[in-house]
């Protein structure tokens, strides 16, 4: 059985989540110090080496986006925006860094603002997190206290502070462009990419926006380096990914383990394996805008390339098991009126087709057997176009879940 | 090589050169490939909503929005291919399977003729059946004055919104609910309901039949518009361009011109809905004489025969300082231009004024000395461009609703507000700082602010040394004079904290570009030619004027104040502001006249009101009036009937039976600006032409040949001419600031004077090299401030503002024909602070009687914290609540103009 290995989670359970003393003691904020140490380009060019992906859900290099903002932004101001929006079904990792141990998130995000040169910092923070918000809110407060926020931080010359935002419900706002609209006080639209953030972000300024959890990767490269970080994981996905694991398992929760891990030993060691026995009529990765594995391919290396050669995701890091008795077309049905639900509706494509797809998916409830794979290769067809023309990610998430349980598990329909 | 800013790019297999940045959806179309859009708007910020644009691009994954992506050089494009026409197809099979198509011949249907283009028209093409929307369904929306919303066809493309929002800077539409149940909603509910002010910018945009025009859409029909006649509106002066859509000899609707200025499209409510008065039966169509103390019909022959047989009687018995006339700011500039002639050559006077002695003449005499142009400096783009904007005594969201959407959109990218005005005007709320001084302070606040800038360090001491009269010991006099104005007195007299002085100082004096606009607030005052001095002192002391994006604009309140002006109809000025006084440039205008430089005149003539006291005490015995209607706009309006009525003769030339006319012995019926050929000139120094769409009607005729005939019959004839074109060539020969224009020329787009040769381009910002003085250079002119010469008191406690609302013009005598103008506005009223209606026992909506020493009127009292607790506003549209009657005609005496801003008054339960 693998080992859990806690990177981002490395001060969960040791440290009292209110208490910024606490952190300090059990070594916090001395990778924030080590980081002020060096250069700003010195710490892009440590943290680019790491190869560090973003935890967010697209996995883009991390180090790429921090060196296009730092020289995006040379002669202006530029901001960093943590998306701590976690809307997507079956993810809850950010809210057990927020709520374990807060300062993780504020100490990295001090430590990439220091590195592309960021006045200002936001977390965008789902309303619904009210006990993230409160113990985040203390910890922002604690650190401006402790000399680690505001003018001239720990006498560095470099000045930064954070502001917390609360989201207001909308799933799309966890997309890092929605969420900058909403950040600026507009509807929560999507904007048109590119130009993307880091040229054009928060207020038309360049703007680094990384998921929590990819900021609490941070300190640990400032601190021990990126050799020390690329020594974890595989090749292509450096490090530590923490899996969500939820639905008809013994054991759900959450581990933090190092890329490469198989998706058997997630579902098998770490969540008890399915609840009441059997096998898994499938697992659903990465959420709603994830993709489905058969039961019996549970071998797989979860890192982010290895499941994009085979048409899958690892998303967010949320696996959910299905269990032997569930309908897979009932599951399919609820995922198309998620999106119904959260269509914005600025984007024909996706107005109109998330609306159609959850009519054809109530109808594969309804529909013979016989007829579901028809009707579900159909779905998938108008998925692909809608995919192809949507403005945002949202209309381009339906056919992730539809092809991979066209391609793999038409039989379970 | 290729030409500066251009690169090579492929489209579809063909290289050509596009400019590069230039989106490649605009750069495609001009090079002749169709993509498909329904959300794109050349006005808009780009949307991508409609998905109907999208392209590949090589090296860009999947498909990407052309209304988004922009040229670079090397670019390889695929616009057609048979992926990118099945996704185009597929996109409007989805939308028709949500909205309606098809046009009922009131509008253009932008998405059907693509469901044409794509196949899709036929029913059984189409794939995907009709969506149940009766969950999201909504019921058309028929509550505005203007316009139907029928959500049934509405596609999101959001071009209403972002019109209301990027171009008018008004915001009131935003997208409701979401998925497919958004919905266009106006303010929280209802069109009507909502903050809406019938611009129709977003009826303008909207590709298909969600929002359609109201007025006349039983009448209209697309296909049998007979013509568009691209012309200049008849309200304010800020010259919109539009197109006058003419079925059945009728305007039957009204568009902004796209892509040209001053307006590029944009209109406000007037512009839009205010052609109604065109064909109004109320319109006089035939000449009327008056016979035993009545007016009767009468045939052209007789009226002008009755008119200049009185002319020349007086003429006779008192001589020529015995005649006058009012020309008209809202005449072409050929009409005002023959008028004065007419009255130089057949009355032999220079007794010619029109109500610009009435709006703008302190601010005229004060610029003309400060900078020698009393114009204004710069374009009205510089207004949306500079860095800050001062407004002082301007209700710009109202009186000039098109320029203000220039304020509001630099304002959104990031300009400043600075406002002056003791009355709260919807331009308060985008202000940085609003200073809310005591009406008729002025000139210590403005000398304050000048001490403030002196003492901060915030003058610009080289522009003063090259470009200012006596440089720093010219500079010294304005620091002594205005070092008494310390923030604390200046809180004494104007109310402003200091604060506040300071902060609005600091933000006008510290921009790097800064623009003035200064209105009838500080204009119409027994010292509004020291209030615009005060505030040109504080302009030139901190350098903001001759250079690009600084200077100063007046902007004028009808449609051809500035061209009137321009071309001569002044007591003091023959055509191109050269004073009547100049013997050598009269004799020059005579020679072009054909007269004998002896006949003309050199003697200053009678400005307007002088013209009314002097008809009062007898000295003018005939009077020629052009469009104007002194007896509602006049001040003391009691003594202007009197005055009128004393006349021997009075001859009016309108379009409506107005209060003036009625007092007339002759009233020819005239032309209005959608029957004839001819120019306005706006506020910017644009010459705009104005073109013939419809005909007059019964008999009335131009005024252009009104005033031929009548100098005819006169015997003292001031040419023939075959049109307004060749009026216009002369006027280019009188006035050398307009030399180089012809109507060729003026065809293509309004040109800036001065202009004074054919290659010259025209001038959009003056004072860039030299000030307009005699040695090229500006001066300073110290003032103190002094009280009013009326001031409240026991018996007359309030002070009386007056001046315009938003869908009313001037004496409305056009705007009240407009059925639109006239659902949106058709009461007078006063406006008292709520506590002083408490305090009288006053209730809102209440009738209430106003009186001043001159007069008293009954009106409708509404409470409002628009204006402050002592101070009184009321709008001078209505005839029926004549707040002319009110006001004083006591004159500044630099300027003449008269104090309709400033008049102690009581007010009681009526």
């Amino acid at each position: 059985m693998p080992e859990e290995r806690r990177i981002a989670l490395s001060y969960l359970g040791r440290v009292e989540p209110g208490s910024i003393d606490d952190y300090i003691a059990a070594g916090g904020y001395a990778a924030l110090k080590a980081a002020l140490a060096r250069q700003p380009d010195e710490l892009v060019a440590e943290l680019s080496a790491s190869g560090l992906r973003g935890r967010g859900g697209a996995g883009f290099p991390t180090g790429r986006k921090e060196r296009s903002t730092a020289q995006a932004c040379e002669e202006c101001d530029c901001y960093v925006v943590c998306n701590a929006d976690e809307g997507e079904p079956g993810t809850f990792k950010d809210r057990v860094i927020m709520e374990g141990e807060p300062h993780v998130l504020v100490e990295g995000m001090i430590i990439a603002a220091y590195a592309i040169g960021a006045g200002a910092g936001y977390i965008y923070i789902r309303g619904e997190y009210s006990r993230s918000i409160e113990l985040v809110g203390k910890a922002i407060a604690d650190a401006r206290q402790g000399g680690f926020l505001g003018k001239n931080l720990l006498g560095s010359g470099y000045s930064f502070d954070i502001e917390l935002r609360r989201g207001a419900g909308s799933y799309l706002c966890g997309e890092e462009l929605t969420l900058l609209e909403s950040l600026e006080g507009k509807r929560g639209y999507p904007r048109i990419k590119p130009p993307f953030p880091a040229e054009v972000g928060y207020r038309g300024t360049p703007t680094l926006v990384s998921n929590v959890e990819t900021f609490a990767n941070l300190p640990f490269i400032a601190e021990r380096g990126a050799e020390a970080y690329l020594a974890l994981g595989t090749p292509s996905s450096p490090g530590t990914k923490i899996f969500c694991l939820s639905g008809d398992v013994e054991k759900p929760g959450f581990v933090e383990v190092e890329f490469g891990t198989s998706l058997r030993s997630l579902v098998e060691d770490f969540a008890g394996g399915v609840r009441g026995g059997g096998r898994p009529l499938a697992v659903l990765l990465g959420g709603a805008a994830g993709t489905f594995v058969p039961g019996e391919d549970l071998d797989l290396p979860m890192d982010f390339d290895g499941l994009r050669k085979l048409g899958l995701t690892l998303g967010s890091g949320a696996v959910m098991v299905l269990g032997p008795r569930r309908s897979l077309s009932a599951m399919i049905s609820s995922m198309m009126d998620f999106f119904r639900h959260e269509s914005c509706g600025k984007c024909i494509p996706c107005r109109v087709g998330t609306h159609r797809l959850a009519r054809a998916a109530a109808r594969l409830v309804e529909t013979p057997k016989a007829e579901r794979k028809m009707l579900l290769g159909s779905m998938v067809a108008e998925a692909r176009l809608m995919a192809s023309t949507s403005l945002c990610p949202l209309g381009q998430s339906p056919v992730l879940p539809l092809e991979s349980a066209f391609a793999r598990l038409q039989d379970s329909l | 090589m290729t030409e500066a800013g251009f690169v090579e790019i492929v489209i579809d297999g063909r290289t050509f050169l596009a400019r590069e940045g230039e989106l490649l959806l605009v750069a495609a179309r001009e090079a002749g490939f169709p993509i498909p859009s329904l959300c794109w708007h050349r006005k808009l910020s780009p949307t991508g909503a409609c998905r109907l644009c999208v392209v590949k691009v090589e090296g860009s994954r999947g498909l990407v929005t052309s209304c988004s992506i922009y040229v670079k050089a090397g670019m390889v494009v695929t616009a057609f291919d048979e992926e990118l026409e099945e996704a185009r197809k597929f996109i409007l099979d989805y939308l028709l399977s949500e909205v309606d198509c098809g046009t009922d011949g009131t509008f253009r249907d932008e998405f059907a003729e693509l469901v044409e283009r794509y196949g899709l028209a036929e029913p059984s093409a189409r794939r995907f059946p009709k969506l149940d929307m009766a969950e999201a369904g909504r019921a058309v929306d028929s509550s505005s004055p203007v316009l139907t919303f029928d959500p049934s066809r509405c596609v999101k493309c959001f071009r209403c919104v972002k019109a209301c929002a990027e171009v008018q800077g008004k915001g009131v539409l935003q997208m409701a609910e979401r998925g497919l149940r958004s919905v266009i909603l106006a303010g929280t509910g209802t069109w009507g309901a909502s903050e809406c002010d019938g611009c129709g910018e977003c009826i303008q945009l909207c590709p298909t039949g969600a929002i359609v025009e109201k007025p006349h859409r039983g009448e209209i029909d697309l296909a049998s518009v007979e013509a568009h006649v691209p012309t200049t509106c008849p309200y304010c002066g800020v010259g919109c361009q539009m197109e006058l859509l003419v079925q059945d000899g009728r305007i039957l609707r009204v568009e902004g011109i796209e892509g040209k200025s001053p307006n590029d499209g944009r209109l406000c409510v007037k512009g839009r809905f205010g052609s109604d008065f065109v064909h109004s039966p109320e319109r006089l169509m035939k000449p009327l004489v008056r016979e035993e103390g009545r007016l009767r019909e009468a045939s052209w022959d007789e009226a002008l025969g009755r008119a200049a047989e009185g002319f020349l009687a007086v003429k006779g018995k008192y001589g020529s300082g015995a005649l006058a006339g009012y020309s008209s700011a809202k005449c072409t500039n050929e009409e005002n231009y023959l008028f004065q002639k007419l009255v130089r050559v057949s009355f032999g006077t220079n007794n010619v004024d029109y109500c610009t002695r009435l709006c703008h003449a302190s601010t005229v005499t004060a610029m003309l000395k400060a900078i020698g142009d009393a114009a204004g400096s710069n374009s009205i783009e510089d207004f949306e461009t500079a860095d800050c904007l001062l407004v002082i005594g301007d209700n710009l969201i109202e009186t000039h609703p098109v320029t203000a959407t220039y304020v509001k959109r630099g304002k959104a990218a990031g300009s400043r507000i600075v406002l002056i005005d003791p009355k709260e005007t919807p331009l308060a709320r985008y202000a940085d700082i609003w200073l809310r001084p005591r009406l008729g302070t002025d000139v210590a606040l403005l000398n304050g602010m000048t001490r403030l800038v002196i003492q901060r360090g915030w003058i610009d001491r080289d522009f003063i040394e090259r470009r200012v009269h006596g440089g720093m010991a010219s500079f010294a006099q304005l620091e002594a004079l205005v070092a008494a104005y310390t923030p604390e007195r200046v809180l004494g007299i104007t109310g402003v904290a200091p604060s506040d002085l300071v902060e609005a100082t600091r933000l006008y004096a510290t921009a790097p570009t800064a623009m003035i606009a200064t209105g009838m607030g500080m204009s119409q005052q027994t010292t509004g030619t020291h209030g615009v001095f005060s505030l040109m002192n504080l302009m030139l002391a901190c350098g903001k004027i001759g250079k690009q994006g600084c200077g100063i604009d007046p902007p004028r309140g009808q449609n051809n104040v500035q061209g009137a002006t321009d071309v001569g109809a002044s007591p003091i000025y023959y055509p191109g502001y050269i004073p009547s006084s100049d013997a050598v440039n009269r004799a020059r205008i005579a020679r072009l006249w054909g007269v004998d430089p002896g006949e003309l005149s050199g003697s200053r003539g009678l400005t307007t009101i002088e013209i009314a006291k002097a008809a009062h005490d007898g000295q003018i015995k005939g009077m020629l009036i052009m469009g104007e209607n002194p007896l509602i706009t006049d001040p003391n309006s009691a003594h202007v009937e009197e005055a009128l009525r004393s006349l021997d003769i009075l001859v009016v030339q309108d379009i409506f039976m107005t209060a003036t006319a009625a007092l007339a012995d002759v009233v020819l019926p005239a032309a209005s600006f959608a029957e004839k050929e001819g120019s306005f000139t706006n506020s910017d120094r644009r010459v705009l032409r104005v073109r013939r769409a419809v005909d007059s009607p019964g008999e009335a005729r131009e005024d252009l040949w009104i005033l031929q005939e009548l100098a005819k019959r006169m015997g003292r004839p001031i040419g023939s001419y075959a049109g307004a074109s060749e009026v216009f060539d002369e006027i280019a020969q009188a006035a050398p600031i307009l030399g180089g224009l012809d109507y060729q020329r003026l065809g293509g787009g309004g040109i800036q004077w001065p202009c004074p040769d054919s290659k010259h381009p025209g001038t959009p910002t003056l004072f860039l090299d030299r000030f307009s003085t005699e040695d090229g250079l500006a001066s300073f002119n110290p003032v103190d401030y002094e009280e009013q010469s009326e001031l409240a008191d026991s018996a007359w406690p309030f002070v009386l503002n007056s001046g315009r609302i938003l869908y009313q013009y001037h004496s409305a005598t056009m705007s009240r024909r407009c059925p639109v103008l006239v659902e949106y506005a058709n009461e007078a009223y006063v406006l008292m602070h709520p506590a002083d209606a408490a305090r009288l026992g006053l209730s809102d909506g209440e009738r209430v009687r106003i009186s001043s020493r001159r007069s008293s009127i009954e009106t409708k009292l509404r409470c409002s914290e628009e204006v402050s607790a002592g101070e009184l506003f009321m709008p001078f549209h209505f005839e029926e609540s004549p707040v002319n009657r009110l006001t004083r005609d006591e004159l500044d005496p630099h300027s003449k103009i008269a104090p309709f801003k400033y008049s102690a008054c009581k007010v009681e339960r009526a």
